[in-house]
């Protein structure tokens, strides 16, 4: 099956470089581990950070690990012969997002147990379960916008785009502080980030708040969106910009 | 009924009848021209040869019959549709240039990438006898040597079990052994119906292989026949001899050096050697014989140029 090969190929190219793909999983909790050590006074504080981490795991696994290495293979001989197979590229994104599924799990599993040894986290299963489900319904947007990255960019522009990209959508995302703590002008503008509607996710799931239908029909959306630019992007690579 | 039979017919004759067709395509990159204006129609079940010199718009000819690159103007139908239509792609083998593979994959897991495109693929070990590759199997394509590396992309055309195979230069830098598996396997291809478009530098491979040849040159068809047909076409002998090489003789398309052998190609070998004894050449061990192909070659691009 053409999905599974395509999720296949991209899991193996990745394991057996580890090198490649150690700095983006351990980033979160490296950084958690800065952090974290300010989150003693409250163990919702510690559960909160905690999630929001997460998120930021998926952020940067969807764009370094994916976004700038695919704008660095994209001019590669291999990559122009696969764009001439009979594959709907729908389906080879697809099959990228599942590989980034991986990565992030294996990135979040790390930073639970880093959190668990160095934060007095904690909080009821259902809790747990809804925060990573967040987090797992997260990586489509954000690894869809990892993919417009790599399919937009050229080899070089990709690095510092993602860069960027990532700190700002991070801060503006309340990643590293709880959005209640944002400054008016940043709060209007952060909850139109597809990474704000992440972290808003996790917090209702850690806090037991129910979740309401619209952040998933909004992360739906910006799904789609980002689909629909990386996609006109791999279209216009299809052989017609390199002479 | 006899009436919807004879339609069958019909457009199994127009299906049968030409696997690629490309009109009056115009192609530049920057400011230079590698297409001007080239017309060919690829007829199905043939071995196609493209000939020409380095720059002649071979590789740029077949990267738009196969949807690689768009033409600047002009029309491209392949297998009777749109080269990047899926319908069609799913009947068209290709080879990656360069050779270029992911460093860390596996021969069988690249095979295996490539097979899942297409509905009634090649079986694994089919292809790794035919195409050698049965002790690389499990080696990462990273570690290939530049023949295997060949021999994976020649394999990865057969891999879906194509209508139609382009094989640009399939056995550059490849040792004996490997070149006549992979000519054995275009043979065999042809015999159960495929058609191919090849190019290549070797003119013992077009010799061995061709059955229509294409000559290029400067982004246009020159020519375009069988091999004697364009040997016909040209009717060139080759004369050689031991000797100093003249600068100029009367009759002659092109003088070289070959083995220590002054070698010229002339459509008039009797007129080459009355020259020759009229102006004093002292020559010894004359030979004369039909040109090969790669001599054909030389005359048809002078002619052109004149």
């Amino acid at each position: 099956m053409v999905l599974y090969q395509y999720f296949k190929a991209c899991l193996l190219g990745l394991t057996r470089t580890p090198s490649y793909s150690l700095l983006t999983i351990f980033t979160p909790s490296v950084i958690f581990v800065i952090i974290g050590v300010t989150f003693t006074d409250s163990r919702q504080e510690a559960n909160f950070a905690l999630g929001s981490f997460c998120v930021f795991s998926a952020l940067g696994v969807a764009f370094f690990q994916f976004g700038v290495r695919i704008a660095n293979e994209r001019e590669s001989p291999w990559e122009r012969y696969v764009r001439v197979l009979p594959v709907h590229p729908l389906l080879r994104l697809f099959a990228t997002i599942l590989a980034s599924l991986v990565f992030v799990t294996v990135s979040i599993v790390i930073l639970i147990i880093v959190a668990l040894l160095i934060t007095d986290i904690g909080m009821p299963s259902s809790s747990w379960f809804r925060m990573l489900l967040s987090v797992f319904i997260g990586v489509f947007p954000l690894a869809a916008m990892g993919l417009t990255i790599g399919y937009w960019c050229s080899p070089k522009g990709a690095l510092p785009v993602a860069n960027l990209l990532y700190i700002i959508l991070a801060f503006l995302g309340g990643i590293f502080f709880h959005p209640s703590l944002m400054p008016e002008l940043m709060n209007s503008i952060s909850i139109f980030t597809p990474v704000r509607y992440v972290v808003n996710l996790t917090q209702a799931g850690i806090s037991g708040k129910p979740w309401t239908i619209e952040p998933f029909l909004i992360l739906l959306a910006y799904t789609i969106l980002f689909l629909i630019l990386a996609t006109a992007g791999y279209r216009r690579d299809e052989g017609y910009k390199y002479s | 009924m006899a009436n919807s039979t004879g339609m069958n017919a019909n457009s199994n004759e127009l299906i049968k009848g030409s696997a690629i067709q490309l009109s009056n395509i115009v192609k530049s990159f920057g400011s230079s021209m590698a297409l001007r204006g080239l017309s060919l129609e690829l007829k199905q079940g043939e071995i196609h040869v493209l000939l020409g010199p380095n720059g002649a718009g071979k590789t740029t000819a077949i990267d738009i019959m196969t949807g690689t690159r768009k033409a600047d103007s002009g029309a491209v139908s392949l297998l009777g549709g749109e080269p990047r239509d899926k319908s069609i792609r799913m009947r068209v083998g290709l080879t990656p240039q360069e050779s270029g593979f992911p460093d860390n994959l596996r021969v069988a897991e690249i095979l295996d990438l490539v097979r899942s495109h297409f509905p009634e693929p090649m079986s694994d070990e089919e292809l790794f006898t035919r195409f050698t590759l049965e002790k690389l199997k499990d080696k990462q394509a990273g570690g290939l040597s530049g023949g295997q590396k060949r021999c994976l992309a020649v394999a990865l055309a057969f891999a879906g079990n194509p209508a139609l195979i382009f094989l640009d230069e399939p056995t550059t830098g490849l040792d004996v052994e490997s070149r006549q598996n992979i000519w054995k396997a275009i043979l065999e291809f042809r015999r159960s119906g495929g058609t191919v478009v090849l190019t290549t530098h070797y003119l013992e491979e077009a010799e061995a292989l061709a059955s229509r040849i294409v000559v290029m040159h400067q982004g246009k068809k020159l020519a375009e026949g069988t091999l004697d047909q364009i040997r016909d076409l040209v009717g060139t002998s080759r004369v050689s001899f031991k000797g100093k090489q003249p600068v100029k003789l009367d009759g002659s398309t092109h003088i070289m050096q070959q083995n220590g052998r002054v070698v010229v190609i002339t459509k008039d070998s009797d007129r080459v050697v009355r020259s020759m004894v009229r102006d004093g050449i002292k020559f010894r061990k004359l030979q004369i014989r039909p040109a090969n192909l790669e001599e054909a070659f030389f005359t048809l691009i002078e002619n052109s140029q004149q």
